[in-house]
């Protein structure tokens, strides 16, 4: 048996007191299961209750609101990568969905959940330091906002308290003239963990960069922001000799490790070749 | 809570209706093939790698390996044994068969349940799209190409058959 009891949350309200009512046992959230349920399978983790939120109304769909997207933590790849707002508004997360496993794993796997495993290698946080967003955590009594380069606290250490939800993702809609970009190295096209990958936001005025955020995954214990390209590049007209000196900044930024995916100095190459990937189609969508 | 956890699984599955208690806590791949014993869903990894368990819920192509078998209460899931019949293939069966993509055969099921799924968002899809649509399905044998172009071949006699429809999965 992989868990006693699996409880299905109808509201958000539902979800949350569910989440607490279990005096002494090992309750979880469980969305696409995609992680969780094969780290019950495989013994890595155990529970005692499983709370299903994949149906929770509040925690689903993508919005805007006051200028601001708002992604539900529930909400699918599929959904993710066909949805006209993303696309227009956020090409970075459509096209980190579309590389996120294969077809059956965007169905099931969550936005939510990919932020809730906090992998330093998960496809969907890069494209969210990028666009700078905010994660929106709910507890039993309240409601919490906090910038997602802060919630990662460390290697698979995130902000978030027993009984408490992830909520909804939200960013302020670029302004005109931006383009985003995701760019994956891994060992395969589908179904591969990334061995680096670089998520890239500009925005172009008169021609030069006026904003630049480069975030860059699976090169540290969490996603990280690369400063150094970001400086490089604003200020610049988009040219090669910008996108090949903003990816020796990147380069400079990134602490990987050696793993069986790759050695340290093979991903200090590869974020050079993802960052510089990312800025040229990202400065290709903002002209 | 029952000290057995025995719950009720009350769904649909291959178009008929399904109520019994069985024990909860594993995953649908589980309450398929031990209780249900419909053994054409596979499992190769068990990790969600190799799709030889893919079904579809709710119209939507998931790994039964990591859908815990009480999300599919209420729901529709169609497996391997509810598209087509021995004597009666589906024209993705019958084209794989004819293109030569089966050959141990562990694989099939699954692919087929992805093929049904991209036939159905995309009922002309090219050969990359093809690609695209089975890329979370491993087969040890075949090498793919022929896989690809049986779905491809379907894909056509599917249009054929229905021009301007789409393409309806064959539920026994
Ligand atoms: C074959 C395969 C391929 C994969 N490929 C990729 C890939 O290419 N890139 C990638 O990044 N990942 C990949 N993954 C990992 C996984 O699919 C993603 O991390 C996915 O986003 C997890 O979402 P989920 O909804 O399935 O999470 P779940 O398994 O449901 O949950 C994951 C964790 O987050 C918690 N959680 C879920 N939702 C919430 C919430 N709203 N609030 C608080 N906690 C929550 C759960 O309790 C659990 O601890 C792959 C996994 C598999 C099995
Ligand atoms: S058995 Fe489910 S994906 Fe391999
Ligand atoms: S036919 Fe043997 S695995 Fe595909």
């Amino acid at each position: 048996m992989l868990y006693r009891k699996y409880e299905v949350a109808q509201t958000l309200p539902e979800a949350l007191s569910l989440l607490s009512s279990h005096n002494g046992a090992v309750v979880r959230p469980v969305a696409g299961g995609t992680d969780l349920i094969l780290q019950l399978h495989e013994r890595i983790l155990s529970a005692d209750v499983l709370v299903d939120i994949s149906r929770v109304p509040e925690l689903r769909g993508i919005r805007l609101e006051n200028g601001q997207l708002v992604i539900g933590a529930a909400t699918t790849y599929t959904e993710i990568s066909r949805s006209d707002l993303v696309l227009k508004n956020a090409f970075v997360l459509a096209e980190a969905s579309k590389k996120i496993g294969a077809v059956q794993i965007q169905n099931m796997a969550t936005l939510g959940g990919n932020i809730g495993n906090a992998s330093p290698a998960a496809d969907a946080i890069p494209g969210l330091y990028a666009l700078q967003a905010d994660v929106v955590v709910c507890g039993p009594n309240a409601e919490r906002r906090i910038p997602i380069t802060e919630f990662h606290q460390g290697y698979r250490k995130i902000d978030l308290n027993p009984g408490e939800l992830i909520k909804e993702i939200r960013f302020a809609i670029p302004a005109e003239g931006t383009g985003t970009a995701f760019y994956k190295y891994a060992l395969r096209k589908s179904q591969a963990i990334s061995v680096v990958d670089a998520a890239v936001c500009v925005q172009l005025s008169d021609g030069v960069i006026k904003h630049a955020t480069v975030a860059l995954g699976a090169v540290a214990p969490t996603i990280i922001r690369s400063p150094a390209a970001e400086s490089v590049l604003i200020g610049e007209p988009p040219s090669e000799d910008l996108f090949d000196r903003a990816a020796e900044a990147a380069c400079q930024d990134a602490r990987p490790i050696d793993d069986i995916r790759g050695s340290a100095a093979f991903r200090k190459y590869l974020v050079g070749v993802c960052t510089s990937h990312a800025v040229r189609s990202a400065c290709e969508r903002a002209a | 809570m029952d000290e057995n956890n025995l719950i009720k699984m009350e769904l649909t599955v291959n178009g008929e209706a399904v109520s019994m208690i069985v024990k909860g806590g594993r995953r649908l791949l589980d309450f398929l093939r031990d209780d249900l014993h419909l053994t054409g869903t596979k499992e190769g990894c068990g990790e969600g790698e190799c799709g030889s368990c893919t079904v579809h819920l709710d119209g939507q192509s998931v790994l039964a390996c990591l859908t815990p078998m009480e999300r599919a209460i209420g729901c529709s899931v169609l497996t391997i044994e509810g598209v087509g019949s021995p004597t009666n293939l589906h024209p993705v069966q019958a084209a794989l068969l004819d293109e030569g993509g089966v050959q141990c055969g562990m694989c099939t099921p699954g692919m087929v349940m992805s093929a049904l799924d991209l036939l159905e968002r995309n009922p002309d899809p090219t050969i990359e799209e093809i690609i695209e649509g089975i890329s979370g399905n491993l087969c040890r044998c075949t090498g793919y190409k022929k896989i690809i172009y049986g779905i491809q071949q379907a894909a056509q006699e599917l249009q054929a058959a229905s021009p301007a429809g789409t393409v309806k999965e064959s539920v026994e």
